[in-house]
């Protein structure tokens, strides 16, 4: 039995013993995971996921399974505990599911993928790696630790749901980050690199993730001389990717209508302003290539751009089809699972602000005091907005013109208040922040904008 | 064909394909999982897993594959997949060989069939009453978030040297954070964790017990920055003893990660402090009757008396360190505690605060704690000032800073009554000449 006659008979099934609604995800992954430190190979692993989910809803309650074992005797058990799980939640539940409408599509996506991950021989891979680390390891005596992480996935997912939905999706991920730690004396300056894109392997020719790691290397014992600024409320001019970091992290998450529901700072302020007027930001299902990329997604939601912020108006929320009804708005394609064997649950995809209208160079010209901040390296965000992360290199502005490095620079504030203060806007959109987001399960998402300026504030001493 | 038959398929044709060794592991997972979140059911979910993993071996070389297609055709690729993956490898230098077959120790108190029968609706039920529960023994408390969990497995092991074993568990888990609102203000969240391999929590009292928690941290005050005793209820203590423990495992101390590699016959702690690695105790969470590997579990003891008395190892680490391996490999490179049993200390609770003229009771810690280099550093979420003797008020967050290796040797009283928190079984803890900054 094909997967799709599996499904479409799983469904009929489900529907006679009283399911409302049901879909169901059939997915099929292969995927190899290199990491390398210090020169040894510490893991080099295949893995292949395959497996069924199925969702029923009756009476507004749901119930999910999940299984590895696709053969129809494991999936009438699986809709069978399925159907009793949403069965007898019904009383339990205090709020009742409803399903905003969505429609049905029959469609067969691929990724334009010129060299499959699956053709290159793992020594090709390793030796990638290898290189990625050496250069790094090798670029000086100051350089004290380092770590590769390589990964590919070719996947294939399959939904079907009692809508009349039957969509194919076809995609491929690869990943290289580099990540390295100079030290001397008392000083530890780290930096990283990341080369990730829903693309083949010929993302690597195109981005060459050894001479990013050598930036790395470089960046890391170029700042060990540095020092750390004094911290306080200034100007800065982001570049494209912490603005990614922090647009995703800061500002994604409150956007999210399911965590907008239990209260973030943008509850309740549809068409309030909450950024300058220059800022718009929206999160996509694309630009095809982006990391996060997602045509269609675990509802079989044709997935639309959702215009978060335009022109610093709050105009909408992500939102899955439950959300959408409970706020009365369109489903907008945001609802993602982590793989077969978990429910959907809102997600951001490529979110990132859109271009303006200033030449990125010329925000930092005319600059009179102020900082130039590039690239994150992780941090936090609360659903109250307050923010903060670590900023992997930052140079003094002074009359337009960068003076001096520092390191161990951190950035805070509260995204509201920071969007408000963006007063030059870039022409130069780029989205170059891939990663892996977790929020109880981990999707690869993506993230940028343009060189912007604004205020916030600088963690030093 | 039984899971045995298919090992013994992957070994041979790993072999006849020209591996030096062969290893394999199926792991079969089925159960349910209903979560809570904001007062009402979020999820009700059933999920069955199979994973087969086969590790091969090349003149050193390693390679690993895995696949949740566990039939004969996907397996025989598996091994080939694995098999590519170690040609195309680096030699690992280190690498000596797999175990040998040796007796595997009987178990008991791991299986429990009501867990591998349960019914959805009972799940669901329990669920239910977990709601219910908190919201009759206050009005102003609601849980935040919160799991229900039971879980069965089954284990097949081979390898190329003959090891071979088989075994079987259940599990029973119940997670709730809960937290009280009172005039608009809402309290820190407090959480209760149960586990246990029978169907013997009873979930009201879990459900009573993180409602009561939550409750008495209502009306936080802040406090001044002081410097004094540390009490670390068991999540803490737990924490605190499972950071401690990483240090002595096998792979972070001979790869130099680790404060306590050369440290063995050397007091590390109080002497009235015992840890022991117990991967054979009658019930316990994290008891099976062999690891990763195929080996043996066994009691392994660490410290005793205060005086290391040795580390945690998988074959590979006591080859490269000269020892026989305590059956904790966690993979085949990796190492990893069972079940770890701190002593008991001969303190009741109420003693244990009563000496103290000031200090912090602390039920929930947020931040880290590091084995590397024994930093411990986040804040008291969850936390009481203590003032002569007695518990005086909550506090508001506040900062807590340390370093394991010295805490542990400056640990003032333990408690005798102790709790298994996740596999760790832990006393409360008293803790001397602790900093605690005020966040105000």
């Amino acid at each position: 039995m094909s997967f799709v006659s599996m499904a479409e008979k799983a469904i009929e099934y489900a529907q006679e013993k009283g399911a409302e609604y049901v879909d169901v995800r059939v997915e099929e992954a292969l995927t190899t995971s290199i990491r390398i430190r210090r020169g040894e190979v510490e893991a080099a692993q295949s893995r292949r996921i395959r497996g069924i989910g199925v969702r029923v809803m009756i009476r507004g309650s749901w119930g999910f399974s999940s299984t590895s074992r696709v053969n129809w005797q494991e999936m009438l058990k699986a809709i069978d505990n399925a159907l009793k799980l949403a069965k007898s939640s019904i009383e339990v539940r205090r709020r009742k599911v409803y399903l905003a409408e969505s429609k049905a599509y029959e469609d067969k996506v691929r990724a334009k993928v010129k060299e499959d991950p699956a053709t290159i021989p793992l020594e090709e891979k390793l030796k990638l790696a290898l290189e990625v680390d050496k250069v790094m390891r090798e670029y000086s005596d100051r350089v004290k630790e380092d770590e590769v992480i390589y990964g590919d996935s070719k996947y294939l997912k399959i939904f079907v749901n009692s809508e009349g939905s039957r969509i194919n999706v076809e995609g491929c991920r690869v990943f290289c980050r580099a990540y390295v730690v100079a030290r001397e004396a008392n000083v530890v300056s780290p930096a990283v690199e990341v080369v990730a894109g829903s693309k083949g392997y010929e993302l690597f020719k195109e981005i060459d993730p050894v001479e990013k790691a050598k930036e790395a290397a470089a960046r890391a014992v170029r700042l060990l001389e540095a020092e750390v600024p004094r911290g306080g409320l200034v100007t800065a001019v982001l570049d494209n990717e912490i603005l990614g970091l922090i647009v995703h992290e800061a500002f994604g998450h409150v956007a999210e209508a399911d965590l907008v529901m239990t209260g973030t700072i943008l509850t309740n302020k549809i068409g309030q302003r909450v950024a300058s007027e220059l800022v718009t930001i929206v999160d996509d299902p694309g630009p095809e290539g982006a990391f996060g990329w997602t045509p269609y997604d675990d509802e079989g939601v044709k997935c639309r751009k959702v215009v978060i912020i335009e022109k610093g108006v709050l105009k909408g929320y992500m939102h899955s089809r439950e959300t959408a009804y409970l706020m009365g708005s369109e489903p907008t394609g945001n609802a993602r699972a982590q793989d077969y064997a978990h429910p959907p649950l809102v997600r951001m995809r490529n979110t990132y602000m859109e271009a303006g209208d200033w030449d990125p160079e010329e925000i930092i010209r005319d600059t009179k005091g102020g900082f130039y901040l590039k690239g994150g390296i992780g941090g936090q965000a609360d659903t109250n907005g307050e923010f903060m992360f670590s900023v992997q290199e930052a140079w003094e502005i002074k009359n337009g013109e960068l003076v001096k490095p520092y390191r161990a620079v951190t950035v805070s504030g509260n995204a509201i208040d920071v969007l408000k203060s963006v007063d030059a806007v870039g022409k130069d959109l780029k989205v170059v922040s891939p990663g892996m987001c977790g929020k109880f399960q981990l999707v690869p998402v993506d993230g940028g904008g343009p060189h912007i300026r604004c205020k916030l504030i600088l963690g030093g001493r | 064909m039984s899971m045995k038959e298919l090992l013994e398929k992957v070994i041979r044709h790993g072999l006849k394909l020209g591996a030096t060794e062969v290893h394999a592991v199926i792991n079969e997972s089925r159960g349910f999982e209903v979560t809570i979140n904001i007062d009402d059911i979020s999820d009700a979910i059933w999920k069955s897993t199979s994973v087969l993993e086969v590790a091969v071996i090349v003149d050193r070389r390693i390679g690993i594959a895995n696949t949740q297609e566990v039939t004969e055709e996907e397996a025989l690729r598996t091994v080939e997949r694995a098999l590519s993956l170690a040609k195309g490898n680096k030699p690992n230098p280190w690498w000596k060989a797999l175990p040998g077959p040796k007796p595997h120790p009987e178990v008991s108190g791991t299986y429990d069939s009501r867990i591998a029968e349960i019914a959805p609706e009972e799940v669901i039920e329990m669920a239910r009453v977990a709601l219910d529960e908190v919201k009759g023994y206050d009005p102003r408390v609601g849980i935040w978030a919160g799991v229900i969990n039971t879980n069965v497995i089954h284990v097949y092991v081979a390898n190329s040297r003959g090891v071979e074993g088989e075994d079987k568990a259940t599990s029973f888990t119940i997670s709730l954070v809960a937290s009280a609102k009172e005039a608009g203000a809402i309290g820190s969240f407090a959480e209760e964790i149960r586990a246990s391999r029978a169907l013997d929590i009873e979930v009201q009292e879990v459900a009573r017990e993180v409602a009561r928690k939550a409750v008495e941290s209502l009306g936080a005050r802040s406090i001044k920055s002081f410097k004094g005793s540390l009490i670390m209820d068991y999540y803490t203590a737990r924490d605190f003893f499972a950071t401690f423990v990483e240090a002595l495992r096998g792979d972070n101390v001979w790869k130099g990660r680790s404060p306590l590699r050369d440290k063995i016959g050397e007091m590390v702690a109080i002497d009235n402090l015992t840890i022991i690695d117990d991967g054979i105790m009658p019930k316990g969470l994290m008891t099976s009757k062999f690891d990763y590997e195929g080996h043996p579990r066994g009691r392994t003891p660490l410290v005793e008396k205060g005086i290391l008395k040795g580390y945690l190892h998988n074959s590979y680490t006591a080859n490269i360190m000269g020892v026989e391996s305590t059956g904790n490999a966690s993979s085949l490179l990796s190492v990893a505690p069972s079940n770890i049993v701190i002593s008991q200390g001969d303190y009741e609770c109420d003693e244990l605060i009563s000496e103290v003229k000031k200090g912090l009771l602390i039920k929930r810690f947020s931040g880290y704690m590091r084995y590397e280099d024994g930093i411990v550093s986040g804040v008291a979420k969850q936390a009481f000032l203590i003032e002569n003797g007695r518990i005086v008020h909550p506090v508001k967050e506040c900062m807590i800073s340390g370093n394991i290796y010295e805490m542990i040797k400056k640990i003032s009283g333990m408690t005798r009554s102790r709790k298994n928190i996740l596999g760790i079984i832990t006393p409360t803890i008293r803790v001397e000449d602790v900093s605690i900054v005020s966040k105000a």
